[in-house]
């Protein structure tokens, strides 16, 4: 797994774009609300944005961590 | 042990089988602990009396007929996110006030097949994911009681009941079960299934147990566990006898002590106490090895929980959110923040999370089991929700997951255990984490300790002064047949 330097910033002007988009009816103090939140975890988001999977096998899936519990640990 | 609620349910059942107590004596002493102390406790939600006595009296008819059932006879409540046929399940949350479900939850129903006895359903964080502050923990009244289970921990810890049902998406049962002095399970991901439980995030929900002894963890598992064709992650590994299987002592165990992540933030006094129990289990025979986990610097646990959390989260209650002011204040900011989680985001995460699995996997090539803290810090006040690390404080909702959402990302089953107390009289715990199905290490380390201890036998002061009023007063106990306590969403302080 490689990673890459990630650094993005949440704005007022991205969520109410997102928000009109999904078709949401937000007040703007909800909407702030919600950028003082994402603003807070930004560093972590972007540390998990950071990693880079690789596009050929061994494939990891998201139904991989499923297979890797039923079977006992590890993958069959 | 003065009253029938002190028991344990292993207590219980060898009294019951050996005639000195009965399901209803035993019912009776419940109820009257929880009119005596839930007033202040509030862990109730819903009392169901008249029903409970209806079924305590079929299970001293069976006790008598000798076909009693595994837990035939045992007062036990449920999270009241999880569904019960013609009871009220609220989810703790006004939006689900008058909802009745028509069938039980598996899980509920394996319980209630089993003989228990449905005494209550148990206040929880709305949807167990906001973070209303309405019960109070038994050590100390003005102290949190941790959620998103936080009714189940309390009844335990108060002894209103010996076993309750919690669930748990980033250490809603652990974290809890650590700040109120009980044992808390987690099982495997996949193990006991959640149909018909409310749920938060698929990825990270699990239902576990709260006890007051690792023996009595065990005994549940085996009625809750196995697979139920409602829920679509529900495990088919077969259900194991946990309790004739599972050995006291901790003789060539090899035990994982992380040297990453899991003590990086911890407040001195909990370092210690862990510490202190490990090696308490090495001086009897257990041995130590230090694990690394590469992958807890690679990626972001907190992201990878979070983004997991908010964009199923979302999912959920895509139905209801033009509802939106109908939620309490805290699972509104949640529910709207978790608008803005993108699909790359959410896969990102989904696909991280084996990545972390591979850390376990190495490390369980190398031990049997993981000791680590089961909270970075004890209970903190109500009106000041912060983590307290030695002089620091710092924001619960920056730490509070930090030791337990990793174990529901990863799946593996822990078992918290209390450990020790810090200089304020509040509880520490730590957490046992064994392979994918391996319940029975976690068990056979917790009963271990509680061997060699009596940190789980120690009784919050609240009750001890209960056992000394009742034994003044009587236990004459006059409930209505049922009681609905209101539904309170409003918090103290906000961690969100």
């Amino acid at each position: 797994v490689k990673t890459r330097p990630v650094h993005t910033e949440p704005t007022e002007a991205i969520l109410s774009a997102i928000a009109t988009d999904r078709g949401l009816t937000l007040t703007r103090d909800q909407l702030l609300a919600a950028l003082e939140m994402h603003a807070r975890f930004r560093g972590e988001l972007d540390h998990l944005r950071a990693v880079q999977f690789e596009y050929l096998p061994p494939y990891i899936e998201p139904a991989t961590a499923l297979q890797w519990i039923e079977n006992g640990g590890r993958l069959p | 042990v003065t009253e029938l609620a002190d028991c344990t349910v292993a207590e219980l059942l060898e009294s019951y089988g050996s005639k000195t107590a009965s399901p209803v004596e035993a019912l009776e002493s419940c109820l009257g602990r929880i009119d005596r102390l839930d007033g202040s406790v509030g862990a109730v939600l819903t009392l169901l009396v008249d029903r409970s006595r209806r079924q305590a009296a079929e299970s001293e008819r069976r006790w008598a007929r000798g076909d009693a059932r595994q837990l035939e006879g045992i007062p036990y409540g449920l999270k009241d996110i999880i569904g019960t046929a013609g009871i009220r399940t609220t989810g703790g949350s006004m939006l689900y006030a008058e909802n009745v479900p028509t069938e039980s939850a598996a899980l509920a129903q394996r319980l209630e097949d089993a003989g228990g006895v449905l005494v209550a359903k148990l206040n929880t964080f709305e949807f167990a994911g906001g973070s209303n502050a309405t019960t109070s923990n038994p050590w100390d009244l003005d102290r949190w009681a941790c959620g998103s289970s936080s009714g189940s921990a309390a009844a335990v810890a108060a002894h209103e009941l010996p076993l309750t049902i919690g669930t748990d998406s980033g250490g809603s049962i652990i974290g809890p079960a650590v700040f109120c002095g009980v044992v808390g399970l987690k099982p495997t991901f996949g193990l006991v299934p959640r149909s018909g439980i409310m749920p938060l995030s698929w990825t990270l929900d699990h239902a576990g147990t709260l006890t007051r002894s690792t023996l009595d963890a065990a005994l549940s598992l085996r009625v809750i566990a196995g697979h139920d064709t409602r829920d679509p992650t529900s495990s088919r590994h077969p259900v194991e006898d946990y309790v004739g299987k599972s050995d006291k002592t901790i003789e060539g165990v090899r035990l994982g002590i992380p040297t990453d992540w899991f003590f990086d933030l911890c407040d001195p006094e909990v370092d210690s106490a862990v510490r202190a129990a490990i090696a308490q289990l090495v001086d009897n025979g257990a041995t130590v090895v230090d694990i690394d986990l590469p992958s807890t610097k690679l990626v972001d646990l907190h992201a990878m929980e979070l983004t997991i959390f908010y964009a199923e989260l979302s999912a959920n209650h895509e139905i209801t959110f033009d509802r939106l002011s109908e939620y309490g204040p805290e699972f509104q900011r949640l529910l709207v923040r978790s608008q803005f989680t993108s699909a790359a985001d959410y896969l990102q995460a989904l696909r991280s999370r084996h990545l972390v699995q591979l850390d376990f996997q190495r490390a369980f090539e190398r031990v049997d089991a993981l000791v680590v803290p089961g909270q970075i810090c004890t209970a903190p006040l109500q009106d000041h929700l912060v983590a307290r690390i030695g002089s620091d404080e710092y924001p619960l909702l920056d730490v509070l997951s930090r030791l337990t959402a990793v174990m529901n990302i990863v799946g593996v089953p822990t078992l918290s255990l209390p450990i020790g107390f810090d200089s304020l009289n509040l509880p520490i715990g730590m957490t046992v984490a064994a392979r994918p199905f391996d319940e029975r290490t976690c068990f056979r380390v917790g009963r271990a300790f509680e061997e060699l201890t009596d940190f789980h036998l120690a009784t919050p002061q609240l009750v001890e002064a209960d056992i000394s009023r009742a034994h003044e007063k009587g236990a004459a106990v006059s409930l209505d047949g049922i009681v609905l306590n209101p539904i309170r969403t409003d918090t103290k302080d906000s961690i969100w």
